[in-house]
Formats: C-alpha cells, sequence, structure tokens
C-alpha cells in the first residue's frame, strides 16, 4: 500500500512539472495560434549585394523564423532569363521593376512570426 | 526463365523479357514494374587501359585522356568494372565511358519512375561471364547480336582487352567481316600481353547470326553457354544472354544507394507481409487471453481503490493539456535546428578552392534533412583544382555533409565539378 502511496505522489509531481512548462510556455506566447505563418516565394535576378540582403533576412531571431524550403541560386542564366522573364512565361509581381542583376535567385520558404 | 523483369537495350532497342517471352518495346515507358535494365548505354566505349596514375584517380585521369584524345566533346563519366594497381605508379582499368549528359539522363529517368529499376552495363554481364568461366586460364567472352560484336578478353584476376566491333550491316560478307575483326582483336591481345587465349565463348541474343555461318577457320574451341528456348515476338528461339545476366548481383548495378535499396525492400515485402500476418496472428491470440486477464485485473484494481480510500493517497491533479503547446515547441525547435540558406553558402565558402566559381547551387529542405546541389567551376590547372576539389568534398564531409554524388570533368586549364550533398537536420 505504501507503494502505491509513493507511485501516487511521483505521479503528481510529474503532472505539477508539466502543468509548470504549459503555463511557462503560455507566457512565453508560445501557442500556435499567436503565431502567423507567411509564405514567401520570389525568383528575379539579384545583384549580389541584395542577394546578400535577402539572405541576411532569412534567418531566426527572437521575433520570428525563417522556415526553409528550396533556395536556387543561378549564375549566367541569360538564356534562362531571356525565356522566363522576357518572354512572358512567368510574371513578375506588378510594380516590381525588372532588376539587372549577377545572379539568378529563387528562394521559397515560411516566416512564422509572433504577434505582437 | 528469368525469376525478375528485365529490360534489355542494345544498340538503340529496346526489349522486354518476361518468363520465355521477349519482345521488343518502343520506349522504357511501357515498363511499369520492378526491372533490372540492362544497358549498352548507346553512345559509350568499353576499353582497358594502363593508365599512369594511383587507383584512386584513375576514372579523373581516364576521362581526362579521352576529351583530350577527342573522343568525346562534352563532359564524361566514367564506370569502372575492374580496376587493379599496377606497379607503383600504374593502374589497369576496364570502364564504360559515355557522355554525363546522357549517363545522368539514365539515372534521372530510372529514379522518376514509380517502379524500381536498377541500372546495368552491358559490359557487367560479359565480365560477369568472364569471372566464371576463365578460372582455366584467359578466354574471350564475345557476345554477337545484330552486327556488332561486344568482347571482352581476360580472366577472373585481369581484364587485357575489351571493344566493340561494328560491321555495317547483318549480311554474311559483313558477319564473316566482323568475326575476322574479333580473331585479329583476340590475336593481338595474345601477341600484346603474351597470352594464349584458350577458349572463346559465344554468347547469343535473338538476332545472333546461327553458328553455320560463320566462318570456320576460327582457331579457338567455341564453348557457347547453354542457350534457352524462349519465343521472341511470337516465333521460338534460342539464346544464351539470360544465363549470362544471371551472374549479375544488384550491388553491381550502377543505380544509387538509394534505389537499390527500394528494389531489395520490395523483393523483401512478400516475407514481411508474412511476417506481418504471423504477428497479427499471435496478437490476435494474445489479445482474448489479455481480455480475460484485463478482467481480473479490473477486479484487483476496485478493490485497492476501496482500500487506498482510508489511507489519504494524494488527491489527482487534473490532467494537463499539453500535447498542442509541446508540438507547436517541437516544431520550432526544429527551425531552429535547420541550417539557414546563408549558413549554407558559409558551409560551402569556408572550403571553396581557388579559383571556384559557383554556376548552380540549389538547396532544397526534406523532413529532417537537407539536399543541396553545386554545380561549379574552378580556373587552376588540373592538379591544383583537383586538390582544391578534394578539400572541398573533405571538408564538408566535416561539416556533416554526406556526398551523395561527385562527377569531376577537366580540361588543361579548368575543371568543372556536380555535387551532391545531403545534410541532416538534427
Amino acid at each position: 500500500m505504501e507503494r502505491t502511496r509513493a507511485e501516487a505522489l511521483r505521479k503528481q509531481r510529474i503532472l505539477e512539472k508539466a502543468h509548470a512548462f504549459v503555463e511557462r510556455a503560455r507566457a512565453l506566447g508560445l501557442e500556435e495560434s499567436r503565431w502567423d505563418r507567411y509564405r514567401v516565394r520570389l525568383e528575379k535576378p539579384v545583384s549580389f549585394e541584395r542577394l546578400r540582403g535577402i539572405l541576411g533576412q532569412t534567418v531566426n531571431t527572437a521575433e520570428y523564423y525563417f522556415v526553409p524550403h528550396s533556395l536556387r541560386i543561378k549564375k549566367d542564366f541569360d538564356e534562362e532569363r531571356k525565356e522566363q522573364f522576357k518572354g512572358g512565361h512567368r510574371e513578375l509581381r506588378s510594380g516590381t521593376p525588372e532588376e539587372e542583376g549577377d545572379v539568378l535567385l529563387g528562394l521559397e520558404g515560411t516566416f512564422l512570426v509572433r504577434r505582437k | 526463365m528469368m525469376e525478375r523483369s528485365l529490360v534489355i537495350e542494345l544498340a538503340g532497342i529496346f526489349y522486354r523479357v518476361t518468363g520465355r517471352e521477349i519482345e521488343s518495346i518502343v520506349d522504357l515507358k511501357e515498363i511499369e514494374d520492378d526491372c533490372w535494365f540492362i544497358t549498352d548505354f548507346g553512345e559509350s566505349v568499353s576499353r582497358t587501359a594502363t593508365v599512369e596514375s594511383a587507383p584512386k584517380y584513375v576514372e579523373v585521369m581516364v576521362r581526362k585522356s579521352l576529351q583530350e584524345a577527342g573522343e568525346f566533346d562534352e563532359p564524361v563519366s566514367v564506370v569502372t568494372h575492374w580496376k587493379k594497381k599496377k606497379g607503383p605508379r600504374a593502374t589497369d582499368i576496364f570502364y564504360t565511358a559515355l557522355p554525363t549528359r546522357r549517363y545522368y539522363q539514365y539515372l534521372e529517368d530510372a529514379r522518376s519512375r514509380e517502379a524500381s529499376m536498377l541500372i546495368f552495363p552491358l559490359y557487367a554481364v560479359l565480365f560477369g561471364v568472364l569471372k566464371k568461366a576463365a578460372a582455366k586460364g584467359p578466354c574471350a567472352v564475345v557476345f554477337q547480336h545484330g552486327r556488332f560484336a561486344d568482347m571482352v578478353i581476360g580472366t577472373p584476376k585481369r581484364t587485357y582487352y575489351s571493344n566493340r566491333c561494328v560491321a555495317f550491316d547483318e549480311g554474311p560478307e559483313q558477319i564473316e567481316s566482323l568475326w575476322h575483326t574479333v580473331r585479329e582483336d583476340i590475336r593481338n591481345t595474345e601477341s600484346d600481353h603474351r597470352i594464349q587465349v584458350k577458349r572463346v565463348l559465344p554468347i547469343t541474343w535473338v538476332d545472333t547470326v546461327s553458328e553455320d555461318r560463320l566462318p570456320g577457320d576460327l582457331p579457338w574451341d567455341l564453348e557457347a553457354l547453354e542457350g534457352e528456348a524462349v519465343r521472341f515476338e511470337g516465333r521460338p528461339s534460342s539464346v544464351s544472354f539470360l544465363g549470362a545476366v544471371r551472374t549479375l548481383r544488384s550491388g553491381m548495378s550502377v543505380s544509387g544507394r538509394a534505389e537499390k535499396t527500394a528494389f531489395l525492400g520490395k523483393k523483401a515485402l512478400p516475407f514481411v507481409n508474412g511476417a506481418a500476418l504471423l504477428a497479427a496472428l499471435v496478437l490476435l491470440g494474445a489479445g482474448f487471453w489479455a481480455e480475460t486477464r484485463s478482467e481480473r485485473i479490473r477486479a484487483q484494481l476496485r478493490s485497492a481503490r476501496t482500500r487506498l480510500a482510508g489511507i489519504g493517497v494524494p488527491a489527482a491533479v487534473p490532467t494537463v493539456e499539453y500535447e498542442g503547446i509541446y508540438r507547436f515547441i517541437r516544431e520550432l525547435d526544429d527551425y531552429a535546428k535547420a541550417p539557414s540558406f546563408g549558413e549554407i553558402l558559409d558551409d560551402l565558402d569556408r572550403f571553396h578552392p581557388d579559383g571556384m566559381a559557383v554556376e548552380l547551387l540549389e538547396a532544397s529542405y526534406g523532413k529532417g534533412r537537407v539536399e543541396v546541389k553545386l554545380y561549379a567551376r574552378i580556373q587552376a590547372p588540373f592538379l591544383n583544382a583537383y586538390k582544391g576539389y578534394q578539400r572541398l568534398c573533405r571538408g564538408l564531409r566535416r561539416m556533416g555533409y554526406q556526398v551523395e554524388t561527385e562527377e569531376f570533368d577537366t580540361t588543361i586549364n579548368r575543371s568543372r565539378f556536380l555535387l551532391r550533398l545531403e545534410k541532416g537536420i538534427k
């Protein structure tokens, strides 16, 4: 009977720890309902400097996570670019002027952002 | 009779072998089940050579010499059937070479199919026959099909010569001329290597010219492999090539590890199903036993609860709903562990050889792993370029990348390479 009692106490301690963990996670805002997801899809010629700037944002910070899906960097893309960008197979987002670039960047991922 | 589905490509014609039936097909797309695919790779050459190089670098040197000799005007892939160190600085090699573009096309086609397909070079079959048959001394294996004769001369320990002889057509005079070339090749090999070829082993296919049309003055005993009765497009025929195919093992395929594993896994499926059925029966029996036993335990539990009420066991803590939060935190943890795009670029940059310029970099993230494909060129003399390339591979391995595919091609002052890498996300 003593053994049963000790077992019950152990279970109680575990449940209390789990309860404290959940409370702490809630306090830190680690609930899915308090985060938003933004899917990013990019395919355009960019300069090396702009490439560095874009990739510099695709990291994890205290406020957001970046979930990488795929990356494609292609140099010497003139032929491909002619087909994709000048041939009208793929439309750039309206208002985005066609940029002269050193490389063709293709990037997909999701930003997971904590709500303020 | 073949135990498995088999597809054979010879001089651009595809044959499907199902049991004892052989038929020609137009395209590989007609094959929907798991199969072995034996091919002569179309534009390939199969040769032996002695190369001034350590065994480790011999394929690179072969690629280089083929390109410098002008045999291929594009990057070349080399499939090695056999190689052996010869003296302190040289290596003997028996290989099949073909344009890298075509080689990857074959591998990609096989990979993109729903059913599994293992690819084998034709000369792996001939080499398999040679290894089994040549214990009593050098012999020549000759596979004559249509206007072609593919041959390999050697012993199980050494390959002396291999070549494809070609006639203009399948007329009697041309086939006689074809065998004349085979005879000359064997004689030259005997003279070059100071050996005596004891036997010639002809292998036959559905379009092999029958023996009575062969020249009568061949100086060797023709020890044909035993033919198997088959039907080709409805007509009876006898071929010994199917027996030769049985010398192959899955491990000899040029397909990747993933394809081999998938193929072997599917082969094992019936046994796994059997084991699962057995396990289900055992569990069913165990279920009846457990049901009886659980009723006894429930009675004991009721009695224990009654007694517990009297000794002050602590009140139960309400159940905590933790699954959703725990799952989300695990998800965030996975995201935190995945290398960012920038980290992958840093890893490549850390070991990049002098003169390297990236032409294409691709990274794709899957469950628990990231796959990276790097296609780059190195503007440097061959030796520097190759050493730099090896340093890059070593460095990436140290960083936890697994090199799945590597291909290095070179000209005099410029080299190109392709790396397919995989890294686990832990």
